[in-house]
């Protein structure tokens, strides 16, 4: 069956959890592309003078910042808009690092095999041996924080998982006729690999990607509670959830909202990977 | 079984040799130690001072010459002496790991006995509110990042409450905190592993003629099925032991408790090399060592894993 | 085997693990049953206590823990304000930061050339051990501090450089002499950080073997358990030789998170806590039984505008634009807005009491400061609301770290603004700190127009150095005639009136070709239980000595 297919089938099988939560990130999605057009407020506009001011439904609040105001005075609810785009640019630009990063050499290893393959297998034993958080820190504290630094570091630190299972799905599928005969009749490697095996890798690394998707959020969040996230001048949900921590007695709107957003985000994408799993992953289609 | 072991044990040592040369390696790209660890003494240093400090500390050699010195030592667990602390680094890590492995285990424990009931009850009263609840519960605690929860219970339990101390390490209820923190994702894990595992198992067909020949519902359950949808989530909390040891780093930091994880960031934060390369160094091989344990008994229970 | 006796090994694996956690704790809980958060809860957890309860350890919480028992080794604030405890200096520094008397009784220049100081003694001082405190403890200090730097360990580098010392001799038992290597006028303020050690206790004893020995000095607390990362707790020593301190018992906790802090505070699980937000002092003040001390601290935080050596900007070379600079900036608007009404401005870099009592900040006057650009040539071009000249925009680069000082990005973003309104373009970058003080290098050449950047202070005349042109703290590259003069001069001053003069005069030059913005001193601000009766210091020093229980 090819991807296109089982899409088709996944469409008629949408459980109700998974729709919500694509519905969900959907809604997400929109707002991140048009967050200029959603509010009247520029993210970093500092204004001291309406710093702290608490939601428009408060008695100190003011009807133009609906959901209040941070330590700066700039707009809340912009900043969550505006948010959105780092949020959802970290997560999948990290998780496609880690997913090309992951397929390309487990492709590599799973097809070549031999020395190749165990010389990339130990790479990927030694790095999978740094806690993922650690790991992390440790190249953040050596680079120095930034975006961009962000996101090759959630991105390298999350190949390993992508390597394994493709490498294994490569193995198998290497043994398998079609792909033998595409050989056999003088088809390239990388025609090979391109047009016979990728195909056949899809499910289980769409699966993983869908959970690494949401670890990657989880993860910016507790980098920029340890002072490694994004640049302050750049909104992002982990930041403002970390710099609002200290803040929850006295002005608990700043972190309740991002972690808010945080964990509805989240929720979505564990509920839409939930079921593409369940469909996806032969293993428990029986169950489903 | 032996032949698996030994297949295994070169690789364990290949890894461990990997992870020494990646953390002298960060610890060398991170700047010229004069300027990140002399701070403010160097305002009021000469040049010659500072030239001469680099020269005591060692920091004049080729990075070849320091690593192969480095890499010497670090085989006989010698990571050379903590700047900040004047001791060997080493000793320093093994003197908080204690806390570490408590928090830990604690947290595992926690994970399993309340995250695999969890998922059993899920997948019994499968499609029942108490399926949903469950499941959102177990969502939830995969969705926020551990210092917000951690924060959140500390402000409610020790502040509001009154009911438990607020950071610290000392009598059993300072662990209450800083392990259910740290426990919340991994019992989300393991709840809905189990129950999908549980479902899974419940839909074979040996489960099928097991109800067909009139068997009680909860003997199936607890005779049949239990046993073998629980060896997926055995395998998860085998990697969990070693994920946890990581884990640790930010709920040490919030909880102010005195382990590995948070050495290695404030080290981290003070340059202090010989720390973070003794940490990283015990944090990953302890990670491997524990993983390569768990496959080594996984082995022993299927057989035909020696063999693939 | 079958499978399920595999599995019920495989539970007992899991067991085994659970086991060495638990027995890995269970060595160490038992030996502390006096834990303070369980101790302290009946006392503060509703009202505050209603009669003294001296018994109970008062529990200090800073951000990280003591480095080691070797105070020559400890570097870091946490440690100094553990160790001063245990340990005296020749000279102190009291709460109004003159030097005062301590192991010293008087002191003085007694040769020529103004290299060789005299101290003279106190002779009723023992350690805490029963040794005696005399000459020779004093150079085996000494000398011990340029051993280890001889010898590669990581040990006080700052007061080492400072005090720049040749040789040290014990004269009697109860006189040394030191002897500099250029004449050298802060020796007695400087010596304020050289503990004075046992030899008895420490000369046979390694470097490394230090670091773990109980400390035993001549100061009014005896240090009883230090347990890594968790406590330090110390006890009043009863045979001080001024009689014991008030508070009878310190346990010093180090809690990271500033969050927890509070939260400790609250909760009261602490007495004094370090580091607490500007934007949190009304909520931390206002929760019963808990009170806020705020001190006008000796760092310095100064925005440099480089010029000069430095070339940057052109604009920057001309004084009226760096004058402009500072009548532009609203400190008093800031205090107000980012640090909880704290701080006053500043017009020099030299803290009190040695700074020029008849320096006034420049006030805010964003009409001068529009006049005085004008003036330079500097003109605003109505279309971008951005100064020009000769087709060149007034457009500056400004590099600020974030979380290094109190609200340090925030300032930058607020001074940034304050720029703008009078008509400068700025491009503010918020730079982590191992890259920013790898900017900071070879006196600043990272850094771009200008950088907003903090400086500690010993608290003597040598705050001026940091605009000298050779120090390593003149990132702006301000240099300046009359000041290389006056400086020199002041540098081998041993007369204090004169020193004062020469120090006055240097601040006003500074003032007048304004290298910097002066924004601010930092303001420290502590939290404390309001059974403890202290008062925070501009040194950044926590001494329980100055403390008494209510």
């Amino acid at each position: 069956m090819t991807i296109r297919e089982r899409l088709s089938k996944l469409a008629k099988k949408l459980s109700w959890q998974a729709t919500l939560g694509l519905v969900v990130l959907v809604a997400f999605l929109f707002v991140a592309i048009f967050s200029a057009q959603l509010t009247t407020h520029d993210p970093a506009e500092i204004v001291i003078g309406n710093r702290m001011k608490p939601p428009s439904w408060h008695e100190r609040g003011v009807p133009e910042h609906f959901l209040g105001t941070d330590s700066l005075g700039r707009d809340i609810l912009t900043r969550l808009v505006f948010g959105s785009r780092v949020s959802i640019l970290v997560a999948m630009t990290a998780t496609f690092v880690a997913g090309s990063l992951g397929v390309i050499i487990g492709l590599i290893s799973g097809f070549y095999g031999g020395y190749i393959d165990d010389v990339l297998m130990r790479l990927a034993d030694i790095q999978a041996a740094f806690p993922f958080i650690l790991l992390a820190i440790a190249v953040l504290a050596v680079l120095g924080p930034g975006l961009i630094n962000l996101i090759l570091v959630l991105g390298i630190a999350g190949w390993v998982p992508y390597g394994r299972i493709v490498r294994g799905q490569v193995k198998s599928l290497r043994e398998q006729e079609f792909v033998e005969a595409a050989s056999a009749l003088g088809a390239g490697h990388f025609r090979v690999i391109f047009r016979h095996i990728l195909p056949n890798c899809w499910g289980p690394v769409i699966v993983l990607a869908s959970f690494s998707a949401a670890r990657t959020i989880i993860a910016e969040a507790s980098l920029s509670f340890l002072g490694l996230g994004v640049p302050p001048a750049i909104p992002s949900w982990g930041a403002m959830l970390a710099d609002g921590r200290e803040y929850l007695s006295l002005a608990p709107w700043l972190a309740t909202y991002p972690g808010f957003a945080i964990m509805i985000m989240v929720l979505s994408i564990n509920l839409l990977g939930d079921w593409i799993r369940d469909i996806l992953d032969p293993r428990l289609r029986n169950s489903t | 079984m032996t032949n698996y072991i030994l297949r295994r044990l070169p690789q364990l040592v290949l890894v461990l040799f990997g992870v020494t040369v990646v953390s002298f390696g960060l610890m060398f790209l991170s700047g010229d130690p004069a300027e990140l660890w002399l701070g403010p003494a160097a305002e009021v240093m000469t040049a010659d001072q500072i030239e001469e400090w680099r020269e005591n500390m060692g920091f004049n050699r080729p990075w070849y010459v320091q690593y192969v010195e480095y890499a010497g030592n670090a085989v006989r667990g010698d990571f050379g002496t903590s700047f900040r602390h004047g001791r060997s680094a080493m000793s320093l890590i093994v003197e908080r790991m204690p806390a570490t492995v408590q928090l830990a285990s604690l947290a595992l424990l926690i994970s399993v006995v309340v995250g695999i009931p969890l998922g059993i009850v899920a997948a019994v009263k499968r499609n029942t509110p108490i399926d949903g609840v469950t499941m959102l519960f177990a969502l939830m605690g995969q969705s926020m990042p551990s210092f917000w929860i951690g924060i959140m219970l500390m402000l409610f339990f020790g502040v509001q409450l009154r009911w438990l101390p607020i950071s610290g390490r000392g009598t059993i209820q300072h662990l209450i905190l800083p392990s259910t923190t740290l426990a919340f994702f991994y019992l989300a894990q393991n709840a809905r592993v189990m129950r999908s595992s549980m479902l899974e198992v419940l839909g074979l067909d040996y489960i099928r003629t097991a109800r067909a020949k009139g068997l009680a519902n909860r003997a199936v359950i607890y005779r049949h099925a239990l046993k073998n949808a629980l060896i997926p989530v055995i395998t998860l909390i085998g990697l969990q032991i070693g994920a946890m040891l990581g884990g640790t780093v930010i709920i040490e930091t919030v909880f102010a408790w005195p382990g590995v994880g948070r050495l290695v960031v404030t080290s981290i934060g003070a340059k202090d090399f010989p720390v973070v390369q003794a940490g990283v160094v015990v944090l990953a091989s302890s990670f491997v060592i524990v993983n390569t344990i768990v496959d080594l008994t996984y082995a022993l229970i299927d057989p035909r894993i020696r063999y693939s | 085997m079958t499978r399920w006796t595999k599995l019920t090994l495989l539970a007992l694996l899991l067991a085994m693990v659970l086991v060495v956690g638990a027995c890995g704790g269970a060595t160490e809980p038992a030996e502390e049953p006096e834990e303070p958060a369980e101790t302290e809860e009946p006392a503060e957890a509703e009202e505050p206590a209603e009669e003294p309860v001296d018994h109970e350890p008062v529990v200090i919480l800073q951000g990280v823990d003591m480095d080691n028992m070797d105070p020559y080794q400890g570097q870091t604030l946490s440690s100094t304000n553990i160790h001063l405890h245990v340990f005296e200096a020749l000279t102190d520094r009291d709460a109004n930061m003159e030097t005062q008397p301590m192991l010293a009784t008087e002191w003085g220049i007694v040769t020529e050339d103004n290299r060789t100081w005299e101290f003279k003694l106190r002779e009723d001082v023992v350690f805490q051990n029963g040794d005696p405190m005399n000459a020779d403890a004093v150079v085996f200090s000494f000398e011990r501090l340029d051993e280890m730097i001889q010898a590669g360990v990581d040990a006080d580098n700052h007061t080492h450089a400072i005090l720049d010392m040749e040789s040290i001799v014990a004269v009697d038992e109860y006189t040394v002499h030191l002897t500099t290597n250029s004449p050298n006028p802060v020796v007695p303020q400087i010596v304020n950080s050289m503990w004075i050690l046992s030899p008895n206790v420490l000369a046979d004893v390694s470097f490394e073997d230090a670091t773990r020995l109980d400390p035993v000095g001549t100061g009014p607390y005896k240090l009883v358990e230090w347990v890594p990362d968790e406590y330090v707790r110390m006890e009043a020593w009863e045979d001080y030789r001024d009689g014991a301190p008030a508070v009878k018992e310190i346990m010093w906790r180090p809690v990271p998170e500033t969050a927890t802090r509070i939260a400790e505070l609250k909760a009261g699980g602490a007495d004094l806590i370090v580091n607490v937000p500007p934007d949190l002092v009304d909520d931390v003040d206002s929760h019963p039984g808990v009170e806020v001390r705020t001190v006008a601290g000796g760092r310095r935080i100064i925005i440099g505008i480089g010029h000069g050596r430095n070339p940057r900007h052109p604009a920057n070379e001309d004084k009226r634009v760096r004058q402009a600079m500072n009548y532009a900036f609203d400190a008093e608007g800031m205090f107000e807005s980012l640090l909880g009404g704290l701080g006053e401005p500043a017009g020099t870099i030299v803290n009190p009491p040695n700074s020029n009592p008849d320096i006034e900040p420049y006030p805010y006057d964003p009409d001068k400061a529009a006049e005085l650009l004008d003036e330079a040539g500097w003109t605003l071009n109505p279309d971008t609301g951005i100064r020009e000249k000769d087709g060149e925009k007034l457009s500056l680069v400004f590099h600020t770290p974030d979380g290094r000082y109190i609200q340090d990005r925030n300032m930058a973003q607020v001074v940034a603004s304050d720029l703008e309104a009078v008509g400068f373009e700025i491009d503010l970058q918020v730079v982590e700190w191992s890259i920013f003080i790898g900017m900071a290098a070879n006196q600043g050449a990272g850094f771009g127009d200008l950088h907003l950047i903090g400086s500690g202070t010993s608290f003597t005349w040598m705050d001026i150095a940091f605009f000298a042109a050779e120090s390593g703290s003149n990132r702006v590259g301000f240099e300046n005639e009359r000041f290389e003069e006056l400086y020199a001069e002041l540098s081998q001053e041993f007369d204090t009136d004169r020193q004062r003069e020469l120090l006055w005069e240097l601040e006003e030059i500074v003032r007048e070709e304004a290298p910097c913005i002066f924004t601010w001193f930092q303001v420290d601000i502590y939290a404390a239980s309001d059974r403890l009766d202290w008062q925070p210091r501009a040194d950044e020093r926590i001494r329980m000595t100055e403390a008494t229980l209510r």
